[in-house]
């Protein structure tokens, strides 16, 4: 897929844990795992901006988009 | 009553399936047995080989409906059945069912005893019908189309597993 998770870089820079990450979020470890691995098919709203207070980010600090064919590019 | 999971309906079903699967497979070797064994059966061989090769064929593909029935009923019991296991189970179950259909059609062209064909009848010995094929012609097609139904239920909970 085209979009890439940067949560791992967001997380780093943070120096914030997976689990204290989880706790903030409200959601499960596995779960953060899942997104956080690149696994996740979706991502619900509620979650982008409950990690986004967390980490006091951007969405687009999170999600990035790189096509697979450069030449599609905007 | 609970219908799925730990001590439930599907674990009964279960236990009634797996006697079924043993003592069809007794059954069916019983009366194999029987036949081979028996003159009449060498009297007619081309005709008796055709039928006891339908029979074989058709008691295969019974076992293994029951079979896959039980595979199903485990992760009934595992409260997890949306597995792509039980969609090729499924599908399994819906092709055993139109070979079943099938031997039944072929001994009933070929056999001439089915020459008083009879769509239903009732007796002292209760309610009879010839029309065995057709009950497993539409199960089988029901089953595979409920195979594609589950098929989808398994790409949406996926998603939905995946969705955080």
């Amino acid at each position: 897929m085209a979009i890439i998770i940067n949560l791992d870089v967001m997380m780093a820079r943070r120096k914030i844990s997976l689990g204290d990450l989880a706790l903030k979020v409200g959601i499960t470890n596995a779960n953060l795992s899942i997104l956080k691995t690149g696994k996740a098919k979706a991502i619900r709203l509620e979650t982008l901006n409950a990690i986004c207070e967390a980490l006091n980010c951007q969405p687009g600090d999170i999600l990035e988009y790189a096509p697979e064919d450069p030449s599609s590019a905007p | 009553m609970k219908l799925y999971g730990k001590m439930s309906l599907a674990t009964a079903l279960k236990l009634v399936l797996s006697l079924l699967l043993v003592t069809g497979m007794g059954v069916f070797f019983y009366i194999f047995y029987r036949v081979v064994s028996s003159e009449y059966f060498w009297a007619y061989m081309p005709q008796g080989a055709l039928l006891l090769g339908f029979y074989i064929t058709g008691g295969l593909a019974l076992g293994h409906i029951l079979y896959r029935f039980l595979r199903i009923t485990n992760t009934l019991i595992d409260s997890n059945p949306f597995t792509p296991d039980n969609v090729k189970s499924l599908r399994w179950i819906a092709y055993d069912c139109f070979i079943v259909s099938a031997c039944y059609i072929i001994n009933f062209l070929i056999n001439p005893a089915y020459g008083h064909f009879e769509i239903l009848t009732i007796d002292i010995k209760g309610i009879h019908t010839d029309v065995e094929y057709l009950i497993f012609l539409f199960a089988g097609c029901f089953i595979l189309i409920l195979s594609k139904v589950f098929e989808q239920a398994v790409a949406f909970k996926e998603e939905n597993d995946l969705t955080v």
